[in-house]
């Protein structure tokens, strides 16, 4: 479609390109008469047969331009293989000092640069465009939509972009060759009065490039990256806690282990101490002296117990000869004693050398002290 | 221990909050850095009486224990993993805003859908008032700081605790094949030496 130098069309190229092909004319002027109606296009002049775009629907078509020119990496590769197509060309040209063929192909080379420059600038523009969208939340979308939207983003768009413009990449090989072909054109051509300009501007243009694009690409990754990790770590979250009540909601109560993995603190302080100045430093009483101790205060006297002497306990016993039920014989002899005492003096007799005794052939029983005693009765045979 | 040993600061107020199951974090105040700035005495005080300091990488300090089953964990990663699952419906950054969102009680989306209804019912929180318990039990605990009105409330590091156990519990349950279920109760555990987290009859240490 021919454009005039003002950018307007004419009303033939507008049709033909409306019509698309034969038998459409018609169609065309349908289509016309409806874009000039919406505004969509105007007249230049008033009755004239030039069209063109209205300043705002222009502006607001550029913005979608840019908008919409987020386009996947493959389609940049694709740019930059038909430029290492050119370069191939270009070497060809020099070699066959072909100078003709260079000045052709110099502005070709320098299209193409643009053309990757461009795509590289509205890619970045598109990212961030769409990094704000995710930003802003006013779209109504759940935590999970928004990270796949940013995954996406990543996955598709960032990601693959840094192996074409890091220094290893396809893209700043292809611009080396480019540029190592144009220092051999400068060389070759020096007494052109064109080409060693062209080449030089040419060379210029490749450094600003590969500087771009790499700029390009770091601020789109660094618009990305923090969004990126934020939704991740956010959808695990939330994955977790909907994993967890799906699990609740299935199982009901000890639904987890949660008591395996997180054990928490529910002590009561009393009996956990042996030494009460540790107590009294971990309960908030204070400082306590363990050293000293104050007795205890009595204002009477509490008599000791009775002790049965054992040589008393001799001498009743040979006095008596012998004792049928040794037991029973205490409990009479030393009424007055415990029963306590009694039982221990018991305990000792029944071992004390002194004695020769024999158990009774049969059970006997009594009461004293309010307490019933079952047992076999010791008999004492003989004291020595 | 030795009569000259120099304890650090502020111990048994550490000692006192740690064994009733808090969870010590800056809102804490000078306890929290005492601990911080005595990290090492602290420990070997405390393993010495048998207990495990543990310090956590997101700045808090808690007792850990070879736990009894908790219902009170349980009704507290419930009321958690609600937060986060509502927050992720809405759109709401879960890593910005869990710690710095100021909730509002009574906006709070546990009764407002059937489904979180039913959730709260099951583990037995079934009206605004048990949920009041809850939220009691949780600044003792010191997952959250609130006021003593509890209009509103925002939740502290130590709330990490109960979302990673969240990620724990899972991937053991399934390790294990087959969601394991947290030992019953026996009757010997509801003794007065294990007291349940939502007792109302615990001091109340109410958030400076």
């Amino acid at each position: 479609m021919a454009r005039q130098e003002s950018g307007s069309v004419s009303t033939a190229d507008l049709l033909s390109k409306l019509s698309g092909g034969a038998g459409k004319s018609e169609l065309a002027k349908i289509a016309l008469g409806r874009l000039a109606e919406d505004l969509v296009i105007r007249r230049v002049d008033d009755g004239g047969d030039e069209w063109e775009l209205p300043d705002e629907v222009r502006n607001d078509i550029l913005w979608l331009c840019d908008r919409q020119r987020l386009a996947t990496p493959n389609a940049l590769l694709a740019h930059i293989e038909d430029l290492a197509s050119r370069v191939n060309e270009l070497e060809q040209a020099v070699v066959a000092k072909d100078a003709e063929l260079v000045l052709d192909l110099l502005p070709k080379l320098r299209d193409l640069i643009g053309d990757i420059a461009n795509f590289c600038r509205s890619n970045r523009a598109a990212i961030v465009s769409s990094v704000m969208d995710l930003k802003a939340k006013q779209d109504g979308r759940t935590l999970r939509q928004r990270y796949r939207a940013i995954a996406d983003l990543h996955d598709r768009y960032v990601e693959p972009m840094r192996d074409i413009v890091d220094d290893r990449g396809r893209l700043v090989a292809v611009l080396d060759d480019l540029q190592s072909a144009l220092y051999r054109a400068r060389l070759s051509f020096e007494l052109d009065p064109s080409i060693p300009e062209q080449a030089t501007r040419l060379i210029q243009r490749c450094v600003a490039l590969s500087r771009q694009a790499r700029a390009d690409f770091l601020a789109s990754s660094s618009e990305v990256l923090p969004l990126y990790a934020q939704y991740r770590k956010d959808t695990i979250l939330a994955e977790t806690a909907a994993a967890c009540l799906d699990f609740f909601h299935r199982e009901g109560s000890g639904y987890l282990p949660f008591g395996r993995v997180m054990p928490i603190s529910n002590f009561r302080l009393s009996g956990l101490f042996s030494g009460e100045a540790v107590q009294s430093i971990m309960c908030r009483v204070g400082k306590v002296e363990t050293e000293k101790r104050t007795a205890p205060r009595c204002d009477y006297v509490i008599a000791a117990d009775p002790v049965i002497s054992e040589d008393d306990v001799f001498a009743r016993l040979s006095v008596r000869g012998n004792e049928n039920d040794l037991l029973r014989w205490l409990f009479e002899q030393y009424a007055d004693c415990p029963e306590n005492t009694i039982l221990e003096t018991f305990s000792a007799l029944q071992i004390h050398p002194r004695l020769s005794m024999q158990y009774a052939d049969t059970p006997d029983s009594f009461v004293s002290h309010h307490v019933r005693y079952d047992y076999t009765p010791l008999r004492v045979l003989h004291v020595s | 221990m030795s009569a000259n040993y120099t304890f650090p600061p502020l111990l048994s107020e550490a000692f006192a909050s740690l064994t009733r199951g808090r969870h010590i974090s800056s809102d804490d105040g000078e306890v929290f850095y005492a601990i911080q700035n005595n990290t090492t005495a602290y420990e070997s005080i405390f393993t010495a009486l048998g207990f495990s300091l543990r310090t956590h990488s997101r700045g808090f300090y808690f007792f850990e224990r070879e736990g009894l089953p908790s219902e009170a964990i349980e009704q507290f990663s419930i009321f958690v993993f609600i937060m986060i699952d509502w927050m992720a419906d809405a759109g709401i950054s879960i890593t910005d805003e869990i710690l710095t969102r100021e909730f509002v009680v009574s906006e709070l989306p546990h009764y407002k859908t059937d489904r979180y209804s039913s959730y709260m019912a099951r583990c037995k929180l079934p009206t605004d008032s048990q949920l009041r318990l809850l939220l009691k039990a949780m600044r003792r605990a010191g997952f959250l700081r609130a006021d003593n009105e509890l209009i509103s409330f925002r939740f502290l590091p130590p709330i990490y605790r109960i979302i990673e156990a969240g990620q724990s519990a899972l991937k053991l349950s399934k390790e294990e094949g087959t969601p394991a279920a947290a030992p019953a109760l026996a009757d010997g555990d509801n003794d007065s030496d294990s007291p349940a987290l939502l007792d109302d009859t615990f001091d109340d240490e109410v958030a400076p």
